[in-house]
């Protein structure tokens, strides 16, 4: 069995931007809810009938052949940053953090599959990858389910399909998703525009980290809304066009900008390179905002393009949770500032100054 | 006034209209309530007039939680129903009604959004379904279905067909096509009955 500091020394693949085509598709997400028939759901069970179900659930996940040497833990036996580094990995979710006794998760060896037991739902299964690969993403989730189909008696429907806690997951409880970074659009102003005209097309956009079009680091989900009246098929497709879509009008708007204003772009990146580079005390805020001007110039040709990568490890490891369980104990807000600032430079360290290219 | 009772476990038997002829089992009255029961995956089949309904606690939904409701060949001679309760909770749903599975009231999915347990959309089926529409792009599933339900999946969708024809044959007055469609469902129920325990 893994442990959770071995869990944690090795960040999976896609939290690292791997892949080669995730300068704007960050990672794939796929989520299946399940529930097990006869029993209450997880927010609605008593405590015993909870822990009951965990143990007999657990012990099915855990013999999974994808989950050979997995890591598996039990939520209560976790600190509450422990429980918060999973969240800021995308291991498990805000609402399973919050969760204790008869709850648990089962991540595989490299990360791409995770399954929360007693979440919401008695079973949700999620599979992460880097880039835009939705469709890889289902078919292992897919495979995984039909192998549990088997040994445990799905709560289905005919009419309502796959029945879970809340009736918006109701028919394929299927949750597809992807991570977007939108610098263009947002310094362009066209975010607005385009966050609409997907929302039209019945999918929600929202910002990764603050709120609505104020998305910081310029991060964004697209996802699905609808799960019922719908085959999982239809669901990926239609949301893989739209992601296509919004990534071509990103890049569009990336050439238009540089095209258009060459200047600001450069004095843009190389400010942010600068002000990472030198800051002693840098709040989540400011760090995000310029890590994605960095980011932005690598696709632009300004930094190496293994750049990418390390701005979405940092990206990570400046998280308030990240930052706690680095320096052992709890910080107040000015020493993550502080501790912030030297894990960035630390990492820039020997970042070159920024090529810009687009300027002759 | 027409009632139709499903015991919540089971799946939904709709009855049909055509059987107006049929008495109670109880007494010579004309039926009006038909309470289908499935207990270990048999399933029992009960008319009864209203006043023999209320008596027997039926139109009572915590009825239902009772482990047996007395019928006449159990006790034939039996007519004292004062261990029923006689308090008649309207069929109506209310805000405390309950799950009879797993005790959530309907007034807690007004406040979170979420249900009790599986059983649960049996249940509040008609409320749900009030409000799927505005959730969803449908209000049928059209996605993958567990691999050891999709035979039952099949004739379940077999039976809605096999129901709106019997209901057009009933308001053709074909009373005879309606017979064996009606045949031909309790047929196939019987089989969903036993793929289902």
């Amino acid at each position: 069995m893994m442990r959770f500091s071995t869990l944690l020394k090795h960040p999976a693949d896609w939290m690292t931007g791997a892949d080669a085509d995730s300068a704007i598709v960050l990672t794939s997400r796929i989520r299946l809810a399940r529930n097990i028939v006869g029993a209450p759901f997880p927010g609605w069970a008593r405590k015993q009938e909870r822990i009951d179900l965990l143990s007999s659930l657990r012990e099915k996940i855990e013999s999974l052949p994808n989950m050979k040497e997995a890591f598996s833990q039990e939520l209560s036996a976790l600190s509450s940053v422990q429980k918060q580094v999973l969240v800021e990995r995308h291991l498990i979710s805000r609402e399973q953090a919050a969760r204790g006794e008869g709850s648990a998760t089962v991540v595989n060896r490299s990360q791409t599959l995770s399954v929360m037991i007693n979440e919401e739902d008695h079973l949700r299964l999620q599979s992460i990858r880097s880039g835009l690969h939705l469709r890889e993403a289902y078919d292992l989730i897919a495979s995984v389910d039909m192998e549990l189909e088997q040994k445990l008696p799905y709560a289905f429907d005919h009419e309502l399909g796959y029945l879970t806690a809340c009736p918006t997951n109701l028919g394929t409880g299927l949750r597809a998703s992807a991570m977007l970074h939108l610098p263009g659009l947002v310094i362009s102003d066209h975010i607005g525009q385009v966050i609409q005209a997907v929302g039209k097309l019945g999918l929600a956009v929202r910002g990764i980290f603050g709120e609505g079009t104020e998305s910081l680091g310029h991060l964004f989900q697209i996802s699905n809304q609808s799960t019922l009246g719908e085959s999982e098929d239809s669901i990926i497709n239609r949301l893989e066009r739209v992601i296509k879509k919004v990534r071509d009008h990103e890049r569009n708007a990336r050439l238009k900008l540089i095209e258009d204003d060459p200047q600001m772009v450069a004095d843009k990146i190389a400010r942010a390179y600068g002000l990472l580079k030198h800051a002693y005390v840098i709040d989540s805020k400011e760090a995000l905002t310029h890590l994605s001007l960095i980011r932005l110039g690598t696709d632009l040709k300004c930094f190496p393009y293994e750049t990418i990568q390390l701005c979405d490890t940092l990206l990570m490891d400046i998280e308030p949770a990240h930052l706690q369980h680095q320096a052992g104990r709890s910080l107040t807000p000015e020493e993550r500032d502080t501790n912030r600032a030297k894990i960035i430079r630390d990492c820039l360290h020997s970042l070159p100054n920024p090529d810009i290219c687009f300027i002759n | 006034m027409w009632h139709h009772v499903t015991f919540p476990f089971a799946n939904p038997v709709v009855v049909a209209k055509f059987v107006s002829a049929m008495q109670c089992d109880f007494c010579d009255s004309k039926a009006t309530v038909f309470f289908t029961q499935i207990i270990d995956g048999v399933s029992k089949k009960t008319n009864l007039c209203d006043s023999c309904a209320n008596e027997q606690g039926v139109t009572d939904l915590d009825g239902f939680l009772l482990p047996h409701i007395d019928f006449p060949e159990n006790e034939p001679d039996d007519d004292t129903q004062n261990d029923l309760p006689d308090t008649h909770t309207s069929l109506v749903m209310d805000d405390k009604t309950c799950c009879p599975d797993c005790g959530f009231a309907f007034d807690d999915l007004k406040k979170t959004g979420r249900l009790g347990c599986s059983g649960c959309y049996q249940f509040f089926l008609a409320e749900i379904k009030h409000n799927l529409a505005g959730m969803h792009k449908g209000t049928s599933h059209t996605g993958r279905v567990p691999m050891g339900m999709v035979e039952a999946f099949q004739q379940r969708r077999q039976l809605d067909t096999l129901r709106k024809e019997m209901e057009e044959a009933i308001s053709g007055e074909d009373y005879e096509k309606a017979a064996k469609l009606r045949d031909q469902i309790s047929q196939i129920e019987e089989k969903t009955l036993i793929l289902d325990t």
